[in-house]
């Protein structure tokens, strides 16, 4: 059970992984080429980034709509939520500081300092497929292997 | 109607405003509310309504976050979607509604690049006025549409009567809208949030572009663009006169004889592009039309109409029409 419970973790981590960084990639890309407000971007982030992004995102908006809340101040206020997706601390820092760039400076200036954060996510997800490659496995064979010793137990 | 749609605009001008100014703003009686032109903050300074010359004040000093929250609604947590306005002092809200920013002024090679602290700002509450028109285009317009010039001061409801025009002469006309500042039209999402009637509307851009874009894609008879300002503006406007294609636009100017003191207009004025001026004169918080028609002193004196007060503007001379009916409010 463990075994599973781990692996299923590490499977977690790379699905949000993913999310976040294609969400905030689609959120670089629109601010830099359309320019667009960002209660616009948000519904497009909810619909084309499955998964955590979406389900993140989703909160962050109906904040700005129905609390009135700055982009800022809703994303501040949801980081705790990012414990639930299986990401390690330094990735939530890294997602939280999005709400401190997006929205606040010109868009060349949004756009760098979004391509800081994209290319640690990068680095965060190459590191977390390859740990779920090595580490994966092993743990579904422990997994399976325990689970043959209980049922071998219990006959 | 009427009174319901300035309604619904007082509404949406306040509901950007922060909670305790949001309920400052609706102490004003609301009879008045119609009248209330603009919000005025500035930090700690009381905060003010200002319409039809009367100023209320409805709550105590401003505070920086509450000009913050202000512009953080207004640009809807978006800066970089609204940055070449805030450059230039002022951003269109999504209803239409003008934000007029003050601060200091950040810089580079003698350009301003930005605007930083704050330190006030007014917000104007734009407004739909279906019919105020209807009495000039039929005056003015016997024999078909004729390319007019509106001014007024600031704040004199150019933007209004422009808009008006604009939805009914779309009626008959091919009328496209180059709407720079956002502020005619409203677009959000591709939808006028003010009723323009038939127009095709770009919104954003320079002048000059956006003119000859609209010739290129949209063959209009009428192009109907706001505030004329600058050297490039009338230029695009003098070369998209060649074509054939008409304009309704508006210049900020005490009375018509300003024009003939200002370069810009007096170049537009000198070319013989506009036949009819139209001057907005405001006094006791009541707006007046006045029509200024090109040439046309001799037969309408002869008829005995009233035509007066012939002014040369360029090489040419107008002539007032007219017109009756006031208007109440902004």
């Amino acid at each position: 059970m463990i075994g599973f419970s781990m692996n299923n973790r590490l499977k977690g981590r790379v699905a949000a992984l993913k999310s976040f960084l294609g969400a905030v990639q689609l959120l670089q890309a629109e601010i830099v080429f359309r320019q667009s407000a960002l209660p616009d971007i948000l519904p497009m982030m909810i619909r084309e980034c499955s998964g955590a992004a979406s389900d993140f995102f989703r909160q962050v908006l109906r904040l700005m709509v129905e609390k009135n809340e700055s982009f800022m101040s809703a994303v501040a206020f949801l980081v705790p939520e990012l414990r639930h997706f299986d990401l390690k601390w330094d990735e939530i820092e890294w997602l939280a500081s999005v709400g401190q760039i997006a929205g606040r400076y010109d868009a060349a200036t949004q756009a760098d300092r979004l391509s800081g954060v994209i290319a640690r996510l990068e680095q965060s997800l190459d590191q977390a497929q390859e740990e779920y490659g090595q580490k994966g496995r092993l743990y579904r064979a422990l997994g399976l292997t325990a689970g043959v010793m209980i049922a071998l137990v219990a006959l | 109607m009427e009174q319901c749609e300035c309604s619904k605009q007082f509404m949406t001008a306040a509901g950007l405003l922060p909670e305790r100014l949001w309920r400052a703003a609706f102490t004003i009686p609301p009879g008045e509310r119609e009248t209330v032109e603009e919000f005025r903050l500035r930090i700690g300074r009381p905060f003010c309504a200002v319409g039809m010359g009367r100023r209320y004040t409805l709550a105590d000093a401003v505070t920086r976050g509450e000009l913050d929250e202000l512009l953080q609604r207004a640009t809807r947590s978006s800066v970089h979607t609204y940055m070449e306005q805030i450059r230039q002092g002022f951003l269109t809200t999504p209803s239409g509604h003008r934000l007029g920013l003050c601060g200091e002024t950040a810089g580079q090679n003698g350009e301003v690049t930005n605007l930083r602290s704050f330190s006030s700002c007014n917000l104007r509450i734009a407004r739909q006025m279906i019919g105020i028109s209807n009495t000039l285009c039929a005056l003015a317009y016997p024999d078909g549409f004729e390319s007019t010039l509106i001014i007024a001061p600031p704040g004199g409801g150019k933007t209004t009567l422009l808009r008006d025009m604009a939805r009914a002469l779309s009626g008959t006309l091919t009328v496209a809208l180059a709407d720079e500042r956002m502020e005619i039209a409203a677009c959000r999402d591709g939808e006028p949030q003010f009723d323009v009637g038939q127009c095709d509307v770009m919104s954003g851009g320079g002048k000059s572009e956006v003119v000859a874009m609209l010739l290129r894609s949209m063959s209009p008879q009428v192009i109907a663009l706001d505030e004329i300002t600058g050297e490039r503006d009338a230029a695009a406007l003098i070369a998209a006169s060649y074509t054939g294609c008409r304009f309704l636009t508006t210049v900020h100017a005490g009375c018509v004889q300003e024009l003939a003191l200002r370069p810009v207009y007096r170049m537009l004025m000198e070319q013989g592009i506009f036949r009819h001026v139209i001057e907005i004169r405001l006094q006791n918080g009541r707006r007046s039309y006045h029509l200024f028609t090109e040439g046309e002193s001799d037969c309408d004196q002869a008829a005995g109409s009233g035509a007066h007060r012939g002014i040369v503007l360029g090489d040419r001379v107008f002539y007032e029409q007219p017109v009756e009916g006031t208007r109440r409010g902004a």
